[in-house]
């Protein structure tokens, strides 16, 4: 499910200096392109991060119209993983030890014997794709990022970051006090408040 | 204004149990008020729905409720008077004609789940800028409820007199 249809999981963060948004736009999809996604079928990679188009996830070939949407920014991450089953792979180093075509006996050998089969097989592994979305309200300088998992999160702040040079801020539940109290005394109030007792009656 | 907040987020940090006491404050009120939350001058509609986890401090007690009205249920006032707080529910709220449902929790304050009005349009730019704006429309509600409970928290007599009121609610029979 999309940021434009279906039920959403919402983190949101603050985007401190958007001027790199407020400037020519062809630059910001340019900044994007740079870190556009990059398939990693017949690779032996476990895992590749990446932009595309919002609209058309397997494609990388970014463009401004995708990407502004009126006064938002609509962004889209594509995560593949490949994995290999620890049984399959335990199967092939099996495989390869009976068949005699190796004489491999020490720990080193072994471990290097492993490693050039996962290799093998991550290549003949498909990977499995997600897309995790976030829109930038420009106006008011929100990140909005459909994702409930804190790996994607941290994964596309990561990708955010090394794009634009810029980290968004998290509104964790002090930030949203304070969005909403707007005065230092007050937070400062209900930072030392004390409990309140519901039980002991 | 943003980099302020910035600054101040590592200056001051509200404990958790700020939020499960608005958790709280919110699922009493709906209870008492039948939903109905007067904010900025109109009246919305904010009802706890479906899930309700409560937690206690210290060592890991939980009660997950699931299904129906479970804020009314024995279980939850039982729960309650146990020293047990909100820590997450799901909430079915009504604001100017458009519903919207999702879970929220004390933790990190972030929504999941969050069901929205169907947006009739096709254009992917104005869907967008509807989906967004209802987006902000539940935050700025939050919000609003926020400081609400906020200026009761703050002002001790106040907050002493909801608080007699919401141990009364606890110590009634669920009806």
């Amino acid at each position: 499910m999309g940021f434009l249809k279906g039920s959403l999981g919402i983190k949101r963060y603050f985007i401190e200096n958007q001027d790199v948004f407020s400037k020519n736009r062809d630059t910001v999809v340019e900044k994007l392109l740079r870190y556009q996604f990059r398939s990693i079928e017949s690779a032996a990679v476990e895992e590749a991060v990446g932009w595309v188009s919002p609209f058309r996830s397997y494609d990388p070939a970014l463009k401004v119209e995708d990407t502004f949407l009126d006064s938002n920014l609509f962004l889209a991450m594509r995560i593949d993983k490949k994995t290999v089953s620890r049984l399959l792979l335990e199967s092939k180093v099996h495989q390869f030890l009976d068949s005699g075509s190796s004489l491999t006996t020490g720990k080193q050998e072994l471990k290097k014997l492993k490693e050039d089969i996962h290799q093998e097989l991550l290549t003949k592994a498909l990977p499995e794709p997600r897309i995790i979305e976030g829109v930038i309200d420009l106006p008011h300088s929100t990140l909005y990022l459909n994702t409930a998992s804190h790996r994607s999160s941290g994964l596309f702040l990561s990708l955010f970051e090394k794009t634009f040079d810029i980290l968004p801020v998290h509104i964790d539940p002090t930030a949203f006090a304070y969005l909403t109290l707007k005065e230092d005394s007050k937070l400062q109030a209900l930072a030392n408040a004390e409990e309140s007792c519901f039980h002991d009656i | 204004m943003l980099r302020r907040v910035v600054s101040m987020i590592s200056d001051f940090v509200i404990p958790e149990f700020i939020f499960r006491e608005f958790f709280l404050w919110l699922l009493v009120q709906s209870e008492m008020k039948a939903g109905s939350f007067e904010l900025g001058g109109e009246y919305v509609s904010f009802r706890v729905e479906d899930q309700l986890k409560l937690e206690g401090e210290g060592d890991v007690r939980q009660t997950d409720l699931r299904k129906g009205v479970p804020s009314i249920s024995q279980e939850a006032r039982s729960s309650l008077r146990n020293g047990k707080l909100p820590t997450r529910m799901r909430v079915r709220l009504v604001t100017g004609g458009d519903e919207y449902i999702f879970v929220m929790d004390t933790k990190l304050m972030e929504l999941r789940g969050v069901k929205m009005p169907v947006v009739p349009l096709s254009e992917a730019e104005l869907k967008m800028e509807q989906r967004i704006f209802h987006l902000s429309q539940i935050y700025r509600m939050l919000e609003l409820l926020f400081n609400q409970f906020a200026s009761l928290r703050l002002d001790a007599e106040k907050w002493g007199a909801q608080v007699k009121e919401i141990n009364q609610w606890l110590l009634e029979e669920p009806s």
